[in-house]
């Protein structure tokens, strides 16, 4: 899998210093190996941000302040304090 | 008509006359405005607008808050959604994090990007959650129609995407929460390593190694699982 000493900085490619990044693509571009592994690694990141993309929608946000406010409610009551009191502290 | 002239030819005591006089050197020619430059006079004005309203707010305009959240809610949902992997989670603890920030907000510096405080709350509120439940709750993999999945996206990816979705979420329950949190801040919201950093509150460098050792341990298990069918089925292209 990969070649000695490139394959470690395949999954880093956008971590490296310019001077390693450039290394590894000027070999990458004679190598197949490592050039497939690139490519495979870049599809997994774009696939892991599309698998894990958030957009919700209206019914998501409905009634989210009126949650916020009910925690504030809750935590003031459990310290046995107005939330006036304790936000004027 | 003698009067007239003499009228006109009298300097003017007028403070715009001192520049006329020596023209080349008082008045430099300005620089073309270029597109970077006004972004980050967008970006510097939306913050400034931002660190006003927190200044009201620490002022007592606690009415303000809801201004504040509306701006950032979606970041901090988002956030604790890749956090934890699930959209009412992901509502309850950005819930948290603003009543959090509510009652801290007197303590944040000004001086300090509000973003980076706030996502750092964030992120502290998710992993907390996640200790308090101590594992994901994983869904039923029947249920693939999330609100977030685009509308091109084939019922088959769909069902490939959520099954990535859990397997991740299994698989990063291996890491440890430093590891967590930098794989989730770069590599599913896409943040810069110097925004993570702050965030974190640790050097960049040890941001790139717990990120560096995250993949690593991801890495086999992922492509194992997973590697082969993304070109087959052509969902890693195209984001």
């Amino acid at each position: 899998m990969g070649c000695d000493g490139y394959d470690d900085l395949i999954d880093r490619v956008d971590l490296l210093e310019p001077t390693d990044r450039a290394r590894l693509i000027e070999h990458a571009k004679l190598c197949p190996e490592c050039r497939g592994e690139l490519l495979e690694s870049h599809h997994l990141r774009n696939t892991l941000r599309r698998a894990f993309s958030f957009a919700p929608d209206a019914k998501f946000w409905k009634g989210f302040y009126v949650g916020v406010r009910r925690l504030m409610h809750t935590r003031s009551d459990r310290a046995g304090k107005p939330a006036v009191r304790r936000s004027a502290r | 008509m003698v009067k007239r002239t003499t009228t006109v030819r009298r300097p003017r005591p007028s403070p715009r006359k001192k520049p006329s006089r020596v023209p080349k050197k008082s008045i430099p020619p300005q620089p073309p405005a270029t597109t970077a430059v006004v972004a980050e006079t967008a970006a510097e004005k939306d913050e400034t607008e931002i660190k006003e309203i927190i200044r009201q707010i620490q002022a007592g305009k606690s009415h303000l808050f809801k201004e504040l959240a509306d701006r950032y809610r979606s970041q901090v949902a988002g956030i604790a959604y890749k956090m934890v992997g699930d959209y009412d989670d992901a509502k309850d603890i950005s819930q948290m994090v603003f009543v959090k920030t509510f009652y801290n907000i007197k303590r944040f510096d000004l001086s300090k990007r509000f973003s980076t405080w706030l996502y750092r709350i964030a992120v502290n509120a998710s992993i907390d959650y996640i200790r308090k439940f101590k594992k994901h709750k994983f869904e039923e993999l029947e249920d693939v129609n999330e609100p977030g999945m685009a509308a091109s996206v084939t019922p088959e990816q769909a069902f490939r995407l959520k099954e990535l979705r859990e397997f991740v979420l299994q698989a990063a329950e291996k890491l440890n929460e430093k590891q967590h949190t930098a794989f989730v801040l770069k590599d599913l919201e896409g943040m810069d390593i110097d925004e993570i950093a702050q965030i974190m509150g640790m050097p960049q460098a040890t941001v790139r190694w717990y990120l560096h050792r995250a993949r690593k341990k991801l890495r086999s298990d992922l492509r194992r699982r997973f590697g082969p069918l993304l070109g087959r089925m052509g969902i890693g292209d195209g984001v």
